[in-house]
């Protein structure tokens, strides 16, 4: 594999976002549009969404159900985009933006999806009839701040456990907690950073793939901070250990003691585990230098075969990859790019490989 | 010194009554101005009761709204040097700042809080002004929010924005300690003492309710019962929680 030199495939938009939907087929979205290739990326064919919104989730057992969002609310589609519906209006009781969506592989009928606004508002809603009603799990209500939602992903196997990763952002903001819920969103333990307002280092968790008995979690650290980490537990979440520390960047005012100010600030845009062997993980990197990380000037991605002990850069540098999916089923993985959606094969895997969230 | 805390009218645990702050020794509010009679009344309740009102404008909410007393303080935009929702370059920052000094003349404007710790965006901001709007006049202060900073930490970060020109006071518009880390105390000094010093202007905690954010603290609880932060910070007061 390390000898191996990424192809750029027939796409060569910049992509912001690419998935891997059942059976192998590829949709990436671009600046845009939202395009889906059936044949590893020879060819390209639109997808039609409603206007104004972007792609929200794949179902993850069936390759014609689609979501998007934006415009008027969540939308929902059985027949690749021939035709939507609205599945969730947006309304000063519900929520005025889009945050994220989560849908169960263990039971795609069993959705999760965070909404935010008016104002300072986040509310987190679950579906259990695939969007016809949707139950208030929870709600928060902050002052002059933000709300980003960097992760809401459900486990693949049991459709009660969903993770998230939200934060109000401000000036005060320095990271965010990962939480569980094994109760399907009733309630709520902080497994990563519980206290993130008292440990800036930790930043915001990104990206978490799951593999077999172990978790690794991607997290950016604030810009102030400049870098990332990689952290893995062995034992469901309970403990944490850095196996991929970047600790560049930052700002005059916010540089750590463990920071070096003539290192680039690498971030994290893509973290996939081998569903079958939880050692083989890579790590999509974007690289910046100066505060704020608006260009990137560099980028790649990283292999670790022994569970991140040690890492090897994967191919060529493809520059920043603003995201990162590994097809199990034609054994390949595919960056997203400026340059366009690249692709390279990789070694056998199991089973479909359960990624960070879409 | 003047020593405010940050509120918000609109939010119920955020909204503190004059005679509860004149009791805990506040003399100052920071809000969010926005346009609807509960913001307007508590702004009128505030200047009636002789605190110093600065009312962010220009970002959030806001929608272009300025409250109609001229003694009031206008802080314009809100931490436009992160990298994040607020995010504007120095430049663009600088045409919002002119706009409204331009438009509300009599009133004192003061930068946004500048959150980066990255003084240059500052440096760059007052270029912009100066090149692109050579009439008006520079902000009656520069405002930082120093989260995360110990006493000394806020010292050069004081220093370097005031570095910048010599002349213009730094003022903290925000700035947040949780109780038991020991830092309330001598943050507060740092802040408000006149030999040690480094904000001799003004500065506000953030915030007053827990209900104001909920993750962060606050000095209050959603009761507007006092919690550790606030017997700690408005005992450094010589205030009553």
């Amino acid at each position: 594999v390390l000898s191996q030199d990424w192809e750029l495939t027939s796409l060569t938009q910049p992509v912001r976002k690419v998935v891997v939907v059942p059976g192998g087929s590829v949709l990436a979205s671009t600046d845009q549009q939202l395009l889906r290739t059936d044949d590893s990326g020879l060819t390209w064919s639109p997808v039609t969404l409603p206007p104004a919104t972007a792609l929200a989730g794949v179902d993850p057992a069936d390759a014609g159900i689609l979501y998007a969002a934006g415009g008027a609310g969540v939308y929902r589609t059985d027949d690749p985009g021939a035709t939507w519906r609205v599945i969730l209006h947006y309304s000063p009781q519900v929520g005025t933006d889009f945050g994220r969506l989560a849908i169960s592989a263990a039971d795609d009928n069993r959705l999760y999806v965070a909404l935010t606004g008016p104002a300072s508002l986040i509310r987190l809603m679950r579906s259990d009839d695939a969007g016809v009603t949707w139950q208030p799990l929870q709600a928060s209500q902050s002052s002059r701040c933000a709300w980003t939602i960097p992760l809401l992903q459900a486990d693949s196997t049991q459709p009660d456990q969903v993770f998230q990763s939200a934060a109000c952002l401000a000036g005060r903001t320095f990271g965010a907690s990962l939480k569980q819920s094994t109760d399907a969103g009733a309630s709520w333990l902080a497994l990563f950073n519980p206290e993130p307002y008292q440990t800036p280092a930790l930043g915001y968790p990104s990206h978490l793939a799951i593999g077999p008995g172990r978790y690794y979690l991607a997290s950016n650290r604030d810009a102030r901070l400049g870098g990332s980490g990689v952290f893995r537990s062995d034992d469901d979440g309970t403990t944490w250990n850095e196996v991929l520390a970047h600790h560049g960047g930052g700002t005059p005012g916010y540089r750590q003691a463990d920071q070096d100010p003539d290192a680039p600030n690498v971030r994290i845009g893509g973290l996939v585990v081998d569903s079958a062997n939880a050692d083989l993980v890579y790590v999509g990197l974007q690289v910046y230098r100066g505060y704020p990380p608006v260009q990137m000037v560099g980028g790649g991605v990283l292999i670790s075969a022994d569970g991140g002990a040690s890492w090897k850069t994967l191919g060529q540098d493809l520059g920043g990859i603003s995201d990162l999916v590994l097809s199990a089923e034609n054994q390949r993985l595919y960056a997203a790019t400026d340059q366009g959606l690249w692709s390279l094969a990789v070694p056998s895997t199991g089973a479909a490989a359960r990624q960070s969230p879409r | 010194v003047t020593v405010g805390i940050n509120v918000d009218p609109d939010n119920p645990g955020g909204r503190p009554t004059p005679e509860r702050l004149l009791a805990a020794q506040f003399e100052g509010v920071r809000l969010t101005a926005r346009d609807n009679p509960q913001n307007r009344q508590y702004v009128a309740d505030m200047v009636t009761a002789g605190f110093q009102v600065v009312a962010i404008v220009g970002t959030g909410d806001n929608a272009g709204f300025v409250p109609p007393h001229p003694e009031v303080v206008l802080q314009i935009f809100n931490e436009p040097d992160l990298d994040g929702p607020t995010a504007l370059e120095p430049a663009a920052y600088a045409d919002v700042f002119a706009t409204f000094r331009a438009t509300f003349p009599l009133y004192d404007c003061w930068t946004a809080g500048f959150a980066s710790g990255q003084p240059a965006y500052y440096e760059q901001f007052l270029a912009a002004l100066s090149d692109e709007h050579p009439d008006i006049n520079w902000p009656n202060a520069v405002a930082i929010h120093p989260y995360g900073q110990s006493p000394d930490g806020l010292r050069a970060l004081a220093e370097a924005y005031w570095n910048v020109t010599g002349s213009i006071p730094v003022v903290a518009t925000e700035w947040f300690h949780s109780a038991g880390q020991g830092l309330i105390w001598p943050f507060q000094d740092a802040l408000a003492n006149p030999n040690a010093g480094v904000c001799t202007v003004w500065n506000s905690f953030f915030p007053w309710g827990i209900s104001m954010t909920p993750e962060l603290g606050g000095l209050v609880d959603p009761s507007q019962e006092c919690i550790a932060e606030g017997f700690e910070l408005i005992s450094a007061l010589d205030g009553v929680c």
